[in-house]
């Protein structure tokens, strides 16, 4: 039994009866555009279309650095505040607040498009945070990191154990392997004892090391100083003997098998147990800083230039971690970064590239890799020589980074990559349906976008185009869409007001296969309705969710009043401003009937929560209530 | 007013009748053929492989094969196929110039040489004409309906039957669905989302009686996929389901692959090992497993290898004839493609093909227009 709560007179005082009238609701026009600019309208969010009026509001969204944020960066951003968040923070599950952190924008931010297109961004530049975790870096060099589930199972089955290093630097200069500490801790089960093997070769030394451990221990070991050493494999081999059970603690196996000349400084190697990796989660290479910094960037430059974000994802350590650029030298390259580049962040699959130019694409980005979390150009892992391109006419000058950032400007600018973003906001915002890229409204969409190239707002342009355009304004965009697992819980947060239930959304995205940064494959989440509500699992995930929303106390007290705020509080008017807020859309007079059953009819007191809970139910369950 | 459970779900958990069954099994990323089923006998492979490359001594070994032996991971698919319900495809192909994932995995799924939007399963299931009142018919299991079950045919998608029918409020889903069958017909999502609701709400009383079902001896292993293998023994067992489609993820090796390989194929066949044991030969069904390409013949610099051409592939059940198909292109430089990948022998469509023909008594050539279709042979 939900508890009521004394409504003061004041509330009364406050009807405008007209409110959910046809009149006074939104035209389908500006409605839609909210709809699409938003995670879910709130009342407020209508309120100020409904004041402004379609291109003033329009106006309004495009300008988020005017709307005035102040009560939600008090609240969620101040680091005194009780709500906040700490996005770096990572807790003993090894998990980041950080999803979390990017929520609460999404949640509670007044600058909702500028929100929509941050994460516009983030998918069409898709990373995944999991893949960062224990980065090893090393140039022209090869260093092995291991996954954190155990994959080492049984010790007899494998050669060398590698171990799980941190390094803070890597240096080319000689002399630097002094007095490195090396410190390991192992947890192996049912083993007393494990035997250690350093093997340190040098260029002018070799020298071998052997240590006992007792499990469960950390054993720090001094390394001798290797005079002039400029070639170095450190290798830890373990006793197999000594090892009769499930191997937890692995392992970093670094040798040099280019044999470049390289001499490094490690200042730290740390063997993590895997059953505690919070142990040591301070010293692990972590990503999570980039994904945060990613994410900034985007949200500041959501409406900006496409140049610049495409520069700042292509150097951006997550992104060089995700698509494994950053061990593509040229001797080895890896072409999944450059595939991805022309496939999916740039010309798109049909955009006019060939194998050749994925090839070319990974040689003019060889030795873009990563340093004390940061990009960093090695120069002696680059390939220098000139490369060709279909789609170019010139070819591109390899030599140092300006090759790779010469190579990122010509596609951020080709005629392809305007038409593949096009498609792919369009349908964002449009509709779902299939275009080729000689719709007139993606030609429309990809003049604007080339001729605003050089525009430190050329999307601004782009999305003033989509959104005026006749085809967003018709109803062949209006309720054409099925909102995201994302769209969707957070919009049940907005409208019910209810911001204590973001933890529920923040579950519910990941049930849904929406987890933020950790995009499973590089395309990001599709937008297509499709995607998101195909199966019976979906539908009943949807169906408890609106469950939990419609019969929470705060929800049900904010609708109340909403009701009594800005009707006549009468059973009519309940249903008619529920159509209006709740749907967008009309109720057939089957749902009208069975809303005012579960009303009570005649006997409709809208001071019953339980029964109020229940119809708001109903109606987020309604098939119509899925649609964007 | 009937019950709404009265719409045909009697008949959909009776005992398993003869109808066969086919699951796909896609292993998501580009399985690396040449590390599943080893050419230890080409002297190329470990010349291209030094890190890499698989010792002979290390595999296990094929009776009736000098060239092939079995990456160790995959005792569970060797004793199948000693058990003679194995056929083995080493060189199959599938056209993906563009050597995406995205648009090799769709072309797999839905049309092969036609760029279509709904999935080959579907359509064949389509042609089928499956009475209506059948619910369980086609599965995903997973969170979402997979692309090869795209389409007309209403199939159903859930992870496990706990997510489906754990918490259900039977009365209430029984009053809501009354809703979802009166709906405006004239936008598509509106008609989509009321077909799944139908769906789903009436399915979801029989999905309840077969999850209660007392399991048997077969032992899965406890693996996220094993776990699904042993849910499609279950609907095999208690339904007439036709159609159930798996995922395996994790196939892109680009790095460090001898960290991940070994265990992903150790979960693919001891998982396909108990399915095998569960079942014998009780159940008429038929087990796909497919892969988007194969990967680069050489390993590339971060000890893993990049997209590449043909791949192996394998087909098993109990009526699947055992043997390895079609001919070896060898790893020679001169034998690769772009003195890169693995040639091919077989044409992916044509084992798709064979399986739709086998499984659902329906020409390939309806379901793929324009693929000119031709038997492999594995099946009786």
């Amino acid at each position: 039994m939900i508890k009521k709560i004394f409504l003061f007179s004041f509330f009364i005082t406050a009807i405008h009866p007209s409110f959910a009238s046809s009149n006074a609701s939104l035209e389908k026009s500006l409605r839609n555009l909210v709809e699409r600019t938003t995670y879910g309208s709130s009342f407020e969010d209508i309120k100020i279309a409904k004041e402004k009026g379609y291109s003033a509001y329009l106006d309004y969204i495009l300008n988020p650095n005017e709307i005035n944020d102040s009560e939600f960066e008090a609240k969620y951003l101040d680091k005194n505040s009780p709500n906040y968040t700490d996005p770096h923070q990572i807790d003993n599950f090894f998990q980041t607040n950080t999803s979390f952190w990017a929520l609460q924008h999404m949640a509670f931010s007044k600058k909702q498009f500028n929100e929509i297109m941050t994460q516009f961004w983030e998918n069409h530049f898709s990373t995944d945070s999991n893949k960062q975790i224990n980065l090893w870096y090393c140039d022209n060099c090869t260093a092995y990191n291991i996954s954190r589930d155990g994959s080492l199972e049984t010790f007899s089955k494998v050669k060398n154990v590698n171990l799980i290093a941190y390094t803070s630097d890597f240096s080319y200069n000689t002399n630097e392997f002094d007095n490195c500490e090396i410190t390991l801790k192992i947890k192996a089960a049912l083993v007393p004892k494990l035997k250690l093997r350093f093997k340190i070769t040098g260029k002018d030394s070799e020298d071998e090391y052997d240590a006992w451990l007792s499990s469960s221990d950390f054993y720090p070991i001094k390394i001798q100083k290797i005079n002039g050493s400029k070639f170095i494999t450190l290798r830890v081999d373990l006793n197999k003997e000594s090892l009769k059970g499930p191997l937890e603690a692995i392992a970093i196996n670094f040798s040099n098998n280019q044999k470049n000349k390289i001499v490094s400084t490690i200042q730290s190697v740390k063997l993590q147990s895997l059953s505690k990796p919070e142990l040591n989660a301070n010293l692990i290479f972590n990503n999570n800083d980039s994904e945060i910094e990613e994410n900034i960037f985007f949200r500041e430059n959501a409406l900006g230039n496409f140049t610049d974000l495409l520069k700042y994802s292509a150097k951006s350590p997550s992104m060089l971690t995700y698509l494994d650029n950053w061990s593509s030298n040229k001797d080895n390259p890896n072409e999944n970064y450059g595939r991805e580049l022309l496939e999916l962040h740039t010309l798109g699959v049909d955009g006019g590239y060939v194998q050749k130019d994925v090839v070319s694409a990974a040689a003019l980005l060889t030795g873009w890799t990563i340093r004390d979390n940061k990009f960093h150009f090695n120069a002696l892992g680059h390939d220098d020589s000139s490369q060709k391109f279909t789609f170019l006419s010139a070819p591109v000058d390899g030599s140092g980074v300006t090759g790779g950032e010469i190579l990122l400007q010509n596609l951020a600018k080709h005629p392809s990559t305007a038409e593949h973003i096009c498609l792919k906001l369009i349908e964002l915002l449009v509709n779902d349906n299939k275009r080729l890229r000689s719709d007139p409204l993606v030609t429309a969409c990809k003049s604007t976008f080339l001729a605003n190239s050089n525009n430190e707002k050329q999307i601004t342009e782009v999305l003033k185009t989509i959104l005026n355009s006749t085809e967003f304004k018709s109803d062949l965009s209006f309720k054409s869409k099925i909102q995201t697992p994302l769209e969707f819980s957070l919009s049940k947060l907005r409208k019910l007001n209810n911001p204590d239930r973001i933890w529920e959304v923040a579950s519910f995205i990941e049930d849904n296969d929406y987890a933020l940064f950790e995009m499973p494959i590089p395309t990001g989440y599709k937008e297509t309705g499709h995607e998101w509500l195909n199966s019976s699992f979906q539908l009943l995930q949807r169906l408890y969710l609106n469950n939990n929303f419609s019969k929470d106390y705060n929800s049900i007290d904010y609708y109340v009043k909403l009701i009594q705020e800005n009707t006549d509080s009468s059973l009519e008017s309940f249903i008619e401003f529920s159509e209006d807020y709740l749907i967008g859309d009309k109720l057939s007079e089957q749902e009208k009937t069975e809303l005012s059953t579960i009303l009570g009819g005649d006997d409709f007191d809208l001071e019953n929560y339980d029964k109020v809970g229940e119809a708001l139910r109903f109606i987020q369950d309604l098939p119509k209530a899925h649609l964007n | 007013m009937p019950s709404f459970f009265d719409l045909g779900l009697k008949s959909a958990v009776q005992a398993a009748d003869t109808d066969a069954t086919l699951i796909t099994i896609f292993l998501r990323g580009g399985n690396d053929g040449l590390n599943t089923l080893v050419p230890f006998a080409d002297s190329s492979y470990y010349s291209l492989r030094p890190t890499l490359g698989i010792k002979e001594k290390d595999l296990i070994k094929i009776p009736d094969s000098s060239l092939f032996g079995f990456n160790s991971a995959l005792k569970g698919l060797s004793k199948i196929y000693q058990d003679g319900n194995l056929a083995i495809f080493p060189a199959t192909y599938n056209l993906n110039l563009s050597f995406s994932h995205f648009e090799s995995q769709d072309r797999l799924n839905y049309g092969l040489t036609e760029n279509l939007t709904t999935g080959w399963l579907n359509r064949s299931l389509v042609k089928l004409n499956v009475s209506p009142s059948e619910k369980l018919t086609a599965i995903s299991l997973r969170n979402n309906v997979h692309e090869q079950l795209r389409g007309e045919f209403n199939s159903l998608a859930f992870d496990s039957f706990d997510d489906i029918i754990n918490n259900a409020d039977f009365d209430y889903i029984s009053k809501i669905n009354n809703f979802y069958n009166d709906v405006d017909l004239n936008n598509g999502y509106l008609k989509d989302i009321s077909k799944l609701g139908q769906n789903t709400f009436t399915s979801m009383a029989a999905l309840k009686e077969i999850a209660i079902k007392p399991n048997n001896l077969a032992i899965y292993p406890d693996t996220y996929f094993s776990h699904k293998l042993e849910t499609a023994a279950r609907l095999i067992k208690y339904s007439k389901v036709k159609a159930i489609t798996i995922d395996l993820d994790g196939f892109d090796t680009h790095e460090k692959q001898n960290r991940d390989h070994g265990k992903l194929l150790k979960e693919l066949g001891d998982g396909l090992l108990a399915l095998h044991t569960d079942l014998k030969d009780s159940h008429n069904y038929s087990v796909l497993i497919m892969s988007e390409f194969g990967r680069t013949a050489a390993e590339n610099g971060s000890d893993g290898t990049d997209h590449g051409m043909g791949n192996c592939w394998f087909a098993m059940g109990p009526k699947i004839t055992g043997g390895i198909y079609g001919a070896w292109p060898g790893l020679e430089t001169s034998q690769l493609r772009d003195e890169r990948y693995l040639d091919y022998s077989i044409d992916a469509g044509n084992i798709i093909g064979e399986l739709i023909q086998h499984n659902f008594k329906i020409n390939p050539e309806l379901i793929f227009n324009s693929f000119p279709y031709k038997k492999v042979g594995f099946t009786a």
